[in-house]
């Protein structure tokens, strides 16, 4: 279980997250909206550690991220909105560092490798250099050194631009699995359309707080998730 | 002209940009600026003075604007060979550039002339400088003073030209190797090696009674046109006016051929690198992967190379240089203790100088997001970094105090203390570097050169390279005992470095977390 308690983070100049409190159970495929600015960046880099937060607190299984940021980011895997990758590095190379962090042993990582370059089509190019990759390879080289270790936790910023569709497809059909799997996924979107058909639960967002939060049926009800997120907009 | 001038002022300040800061450091940032501009001025004008108060009274005034002149010459040449990847093959702003109504032409132009501009300033400076600092002891006729800053434009060109051909010689065949970075900088160090070692060579036969014609001799193996360039600054020689122009149009219309035609010819011509295809997926531990990571990163870089590994080389080739030379009129005039002293400070100076980690945390710039959400110990990721500098550094500063103990014949003692300080040196920098990265970051950046060259963190760690390792000499001053000054400067470094590790250990990873 993921648990953000009371989450906030204050920049100097610009609104932040204030009093955030979210909760996803095991096979929770979560779509965090929100308008540009809203904070769903900064909540998803607080939850990778990738911002220090500034009071709060964030719980996974019961790991605390401020007391063992080294365990809790053993079990969760981030990928950024738009993913800057090593480009001294080639594909290979760039995964097996990823798979040395983790400890993975040979035979595993070649295994998931192996499975996920398949999937992706990535297995070609999987020793170029990174600098030579396009926009939606380097996204897919992302996704796949995210999901090499099995994380419990998948974190996603705005994770199908860029790719093409059929790899937007297998990345849906991924997510899935991990949700069947009783893995948690929270993929922040603006597609509206997306969120509707993947998520079974959605988290809104607006000026750093949230707005709504629940099952996908009970948010949206018989409207459609656009109508509903554009009531809430007015009204905040 | 009206975009050429638009480009212009773009590109210079491309050139001239120093890391912007929040508004509550940028005094911090003008002060440091100031403070180094006055210290050029003075070590400049200073050295100027001094030396016209010796050459002016032997008739050789002269030579101190030759010696300016084949100086700058050769530092443009060096600097051209770095930069003509930069300006001429693979330059930056060609996405930006290209797909606005701007003629090729104009570009082109734009990027050379913002280099020529700031190597014509630099000599107008420098020489203003040289030139003041004769007129203190003996004015020059005006006429030569006015005949110097005329003709003071025509100085870069020539270097500006060589110095281009050189380096896109040098890209062109680096880009054959698996290596290319590697390989350009093993080729320019060989060069920059091998015309030091020209230029300081003086021919048997060369009459040192006549020293006009001997220093002049010299000068010209430094700059082969030095004598052509005294000859019209001294007697307004027509001929030698005639060679200087000609070499000059020459080189005008050498560079534009250089980048109309042979430049798009070489990037046409990169043959795509593979990576081997066979790569095996080993396990590795942590650390080791994360060196691995680190030492590409590094060696990927050709301004961090460059500005990084230059110290440890010179050093080396400092050293085996004295080697082959006669010590004794320096060993006569000090004594074991202050040689023992002065080697290390010089060794600790380069070593400080040569410090990677100072920008190691700035240069991970966008890829940060990826160490930041694996789960990375902050200790190892520092580690990392530490042991790239480790590996410039060690082996070259252990070779280095083998091989000095050749000519300054130390006895076991003073070897060991000046291994133990260099060794110090090695450990408490990088830690140092780290420790000021973390505090003045520049993660966000859109040219490494501004990063490595022009951030606080690089400006602050050469203010602390000079302090630290300088320290000693004015303690020797204070103090009778010439060992325990030194032995005080070791302890401060062993000190420092030790209370800056363990400050890492403890706040480091909260330090990262901090960082944007």
């Amino acid at each position: 279980m993921l648990s953000i308690q009371h989450l906030e983070k204050t920049y100097p100049n610009q609104k932040g997250v204030h009093d955030l409190s979210l909760t996803l159970q095991p096979g929770d495929l979560t779509a965090f909206i929100g308008p540009n600015g809203a904070g769903k960046t900064t909540t998803l880099k607080c939850l990778a550690n990738i911002h220090a937060f500034t009071q709060g607190e964030i719980l996974l299984n019961g790991i605390s991220l401020k007391e063992e940021p080294l365990q809790f980011k053993q079990h969760i895997a981030y990928i950024p909105d738009n993913p800057d990758l090593y480009t001294f590095l080639s594909g290979r190379q760039y995964m097996n560092f990823i798979a040395d962090v983790f400890r993975l042993t040979a035979s595993q990582r070649q295994k998931r490798i192996q499975e996920l370059c398949e999937r992706f089509e990535l297995s070609e190019a999987l020793n170029q250099p990174i600098s030579a990759y396009s926009h939606g390879m380097k996204q897919k080289l992302a996704l796949i050194a995210a999901l090499i270790h099995d994380p419990d936790l998948l974190i996603l910023d705005e994770p199908f631009v860029g790719l093409d569709p059929k790899a937007s497809l297998t990345l849906k059909t991924i997510m899935q699995e991990m949700c069947n799997q009783q893995k948690m996924i929270l993929f922040s979107t603006h597609v509206l359309d997306v969120a509707e058909k993947l998520a079974n639960r959605v988290a809104i967002i607006l000026e750093g707080r949230l707005v709504a939060d629940g099952k996908m049926q009970e948010i949206r009800g018989n409207e459609s998730l656009e109508k509903i997120f554009m009531e809430l907009a007015s009204h905040a | 002209m009206r975009n050429l001038g638009l480009l212009l002022g773009i590109q210079w300040r491309e050139i001239i940009r120093f890391q912007s800061l929040e508004s509550d450091r940028r005094w911090l940032q003008r002060i440091l600026i100031i403070l180094l501009l006055c210290l050029g001025l003075f070590y400049l004008g200073g050295y100027s003075y001094l030396m016209a108060t010796i050459l002016v009274p032997l008739k050789l005034t002269m030579m101190l604007p030759g010696a300016i002149l084949a100086a700058l010459s050769f530092l443009f040449l060096i600097m051209n060979m770095f930069k003509a990847d930069a300006i001429l093959i693979h330059p930056k702003d060609d996405a930006i550039l290209c797909p606005l109504p701007l003629s090729r032409s104009v570009i082109l132009a734009s990027r050379l002339l913002v280099l020529y501009l700031f190597e014509l300033i630099t000599s107008l400076a420098v020489m203003g400088i040289c030139l003041t600092g004769i007129a203190l002891v003996d004015p020059l006729p005006i006429t030569t003073t006015l005949t110097i800053l005329v003709s003071t434009p025509l100085i870069p060109l020539l270097p500006f030209t060589l110095g281009l051909a050189l380096g896109m010689l040098m890209q062109w065949v680096s880009g054959y190797f698996q290596h290319t970075h590697f390989i350009k900088l093993c080729l320019m160090f060989a060069l920059i090696a091998g015309l030091f070692f020209l230029s300081t060579q003086l021919s048997n036969e060369q009459e040192l009674t006549h020293l006009v014609s001997a220093m002049t001799a010299l000068l010209n193996q430094i700059y082969p046109l030095c004598g052509a360039w005294l000859a019209f600054w001294t007697q307004l020689d027509g001929r030698s006016l005639l060679l200087i122009t000609v070499f000059s149009l020459a080189s005008v219309c050498m560079t534009m051929i250089l980048a109309v035609y042979l430049a798009p010819l070489i990037k046409a011509q990169e043959p795509q690198r593979k990576t081997n295809a066979n790569a095996a997926n080993h396990n590795r531990s942590l650390l080791s992967s994360l060196y691995d990571v680190e030492l590409k990163r590094y060696w990927n870089s050709q301004i961090y190379v460059i500005n990084t590994a230059i110290g440890p080389l010179l050093m080396l080739g400092g050293v085996i240089y004295l080697c082959f030379q006669d010590l004794t009129p320096l060993l006569s005039l000090l004594t074991k203790e202050q040689l023992t002293g002065l080697a290390w400070v010089i060794l600790s100076l380069i070593i400080g100088l040569s410090t990677t980690t100072h920008v190691a945390i700035s240069l991970e710039g966008e890829w940060f997001w990826i160490k930041k959400s694996l789960p990375i110990p902050a200790t190892t990721l520092f580690l990392g970094k530490l042991l790239v500098n480790w590996t410039l550094t060690v082996p070259t500063t252990l070779l280095c105090l083998i091989l000095l103990s050749i000519p300054l014949d130390l006895n076991l003692m003073q070897w060991s203390l000046l291994a133990l300080g260099s060794c110090i040196s090695c450990f408490c920098f990088p830690l140092l570097g780290i420790y000021v990265n973390l505090t003045f970051p520049k993660c966000q950046y859109t040219s490494e050169m501004i990063v490595v060259k022009q951030s606080l963190a690089s400006l602050i760690m050469v203010g602390i390279d000079f302090a630290l390792s300088l320290l000693p000499l004015g303690l020797m001053y204070l103090f009778s005992d010439d060992t325990l000054a030194f032995m005080l400067g070791i302890g401060l470094q062993l000190l420092l470095g030790i209370m800056t590790g363990i400050y890492l250990q403890k706040r480091g990873e909260q330090r990262l977390l901090t960082i944007h």
